[in-house]
């Protein structure tokens, strides 16, 4: 067997009932071969197959024909919350969890504590579930799930949940994974999020393999075919290779109120041609506050033929707080990158005023202004 | 997955559902112990000199397994329902789901015997030792209740409307009880519920030393071979139906 995970021929069909034999082929002929340590994104629309075949991989159902070789232990997040019950308490569906899991009891008993601060859930963990809000259950079984110490790690959209925050943090703790040497699989729409996440991608389409090789080709070809149906096309003829704050954590910034930021992009282009560079600042609802592009300026911006990197200084003028940063390029009409929600910042410092909710009561955004007295004197 | 890990996921699996059932309230436990009373103080009331057996001997022989037997039936519908998702979005040894009715079976058995044995002490002391006849009729009725769980896992899961047909099968079960009250039961009806056989010869030659008057010499052997079959076929269905659970 070479690789941590091998599929051969793999296949599995769903028949609509036992006297009627429709079939529907949700997998169909796989080959795959996966290496230790590697991350491999899985895309493609509803109903191509994705999930069918990380419940595979997971031993969760069992395949029509071909094969599944696999070596090491695996923790599969199907659903984050699969086999919580509602009136039990999060500390009983922890314990629970964590044996079906394949943690040992002494191993959860040392790390418990890790995982309930790591869910921000100590303060209500003996209440039962049925009171959580849908994110705190989630919250809930993600750090479960990613504190059981595997070789193979699938993850199924369990990133689409929780606030842009608490999936910031879901990243990082799939990055730590990562870099233990933890095979990663992750099936998720977000195509940004497998850019980030991982070095290779699968793509489906009804079942059958479109695609398979490093994430960033998969993703262009994947991304190309959904141009020609709906959304705006992604041209890639010029791409943001890096991005990050100067000087600082390279993806999350802390920042004084009233303090400038420095950000540093590495593009990439594939001619000589004008772009226009935009970021948007969001709150953690995903509102965008403000709007950065060098069109507003009226300022040039020219890419060279290949690599090149741009600095952008700006004063974001925010109340204390968590924001993200997405940054797009863009030729004439044409979007060229588009990237959501792929930075952080916070905002430290004082509130200004005292008001107990500065955000609803004084807007996000600070300015600098002056109030000029004209009293007469008499 | 080791023994030890094995035994353990059980144990997380039936304390779970143990919490939820009657580690929630207080009630849930009293409504556990009410059960085996009201039916033993139902038969206190209307025993009648004519009964041919008595309370006790209905109780050890009759209600005991009547009790541990519903209790597997309807606690295999129950996991059916309560694990489908479980089943569709986790990986975990299949056959946790067979035992698991099995082993919450048992613990309402268990509490019936312990209330069957606070009630001896006071009332039948001399009729203690008869409690030593529970063992081996236990052990050989193990085959037919594994096997009767597997199966009803397997189909329940496959055809989870077939729930709506438990209170019949619970029905089937209690008419055995009817039977040890002295008649002998048909050699089809034992192949429907074995259990009838060993209740009636258990009964039967414990209260009246009348085994020679059974229609069946051999009947707790009948049924014995019985509950094996039961266990073979429900082994080898549910080992066919096992890897698709997550399919249905």
């Amino acid at each position: 067997m070479q690789g941590i995970l091998q599929l051969q021929k793999l296949s599995k069909c769903y028949t609509q009932s036992w006297w009627k034999k429709e079939e529907k082929w949700a997998v169909k002929d796989l080959d795959l071969t996966i290496q230790q340590g590697e991350s491999w994104g899985i895309i493609g629309r509803n109903g191509a197959g994705k999930s069918t075949l990380l419940k595979l991989i997971g031993g969760i159902t069992a395949p029509s024909s071909g094969q599944i070789f696999r070596r090491g232990t695996l923790a599969s997040l199907i659903e984050l919350g699969a086999g919580f019950h509602s009136d039990l308490s999060g500390m009983e569906n922890l314990r629970f969890n964590a044996t079906l899991l394949g943690m040992g009891r002494g191993d959860f008993e040392r790390r418990k504590d890790e995982i309930i601060a790591f869910a921000g859930l100590e303060e209500v963990i003996y209440h039962p579930i049925r009171t959580y809000s849908s994110g705190m259950t989630m919250r809930l079984g993600f750090s479960m799930a990613a504190h059981v110490e595997t070789d193979l790690v699938l993850l199924d959209e369990v990133l689409a949940v929780g606030d842009s925050f608490f999936q910031q943090k879901c990243t990082d703790k799939i990055r730590g994974m990562q870099g233990q040497g933890r095979t990663v699989i992750v099936v998720s729409h977000q195509s940004e999020l497998i850019r980030r996440l991982c070095q290779k991608a699968v793509w489906l389409e009804n079942g059958l393999l479109q695609q398979t090789g490093a994430a960033p080709a998969v993703l262009k070809q994947y991304l190309g075919l959904g141009s020609t149906s709906k959304g705006p096309s992604i041209a890639w003829e010029c791409v943001i290779d890096k991005t990050g704050f100067t000087g600082a954590n390279w993806k999350t910034y802390p920042l004084q109120t009233g303090e400038k930021a420095s950000l540093t992009l590495h593009i990439w282009s594939n001619k000589v041609q004008e772009l226009d560079l935009g970021i948007n600042i969001n709150d953690s609802d995903g509102r965008c506050l403000l709007h950065l592009s060098n069109r507003f300026h009226h300022q040039n911006l020219l890419a060279k033929k290949g690599q090149q990197s741009v600095e952008i200084v700006f004063d974001p003028h925010l109340i204390p707080g968590n924001y993200s940063l997405s940054l797009f390029l863009r030729t004439d009409e044409t979007i060229q990158d588009w990237r959501q929600n792929c930075l952080e910042m916070q905002v430290q410092g004082l509130v200004h005023g005292g008001y107990e909710n500065p955000g609803e009561l004084q807007g996000p955004v600070l300015t600098e202004f002056e109030i000029i007295s004209n009293t007469s004197e008499n | 997955m080791n023994l030890k890990q094995y035994l353990q996921m059980l144990a997380a699996f039936w304390r779970r559902e143990w919490l939820v059932r009657y580690g929630q309230s207080f009630g849930g436990l009293v409504f556990l112990l009410a059960n085996p009373a009201l039916m033993l103080g139902l038969k206190w009331v209307n025993r009648t000199p004519e009964t041919p057996l008595s309370s006790y001997h209905f109780f050890l022989f009759g209600l005991m397994w009547w009790l541990f037997l519903s209790s597997l039936i309807t606690n295999a519908a129950a996991v059916v329902s309560s694990h489908a998702d479980l089943v569709r979005k986790n990986a975990f040894p299949r056959s946790i789901l067979v035992l698991l009715p099995l082993c919450l079976a048992l613990v309402d058995w268990g509490l019936g015997v312990l209330l069957f044995l606070f009630f001896d002490l006071f009332y039948f002391p001399e009729l203690l030792p008869q409690v030593a006849n529970l063992l081996p009729l236990f052990f050989m009725l193990l085959p037919f209740a594994f096997g009767l769980s597997a199966l009803l896992i397997s189909i329940l899961f496959r055809f989870p409307k077939l729930r709506y047909a438990i209170p019949f099968l619970l029905i089937l079960v209690f008419i055995s009880c009817q039977f040890f009250q002295g008649g002998n039961p048909s050699e089809v009806y034992i192949w429907l519920n074995p259990v009838a056989g060993f209740m009636t010869y258990e009964g039967l030659y414990l209260k009246f030393h009348l085994a020679k008057h059974c229609i069946y010499p051999s009947l707790p052997h009948l049924s014995l071979g019985i509950g094996l079959v039961y266990w073979v076929v429900g082994f080898l269905l549910f080992r066919f139906v096992s890897p698709r659970l997550a399919d249905f």
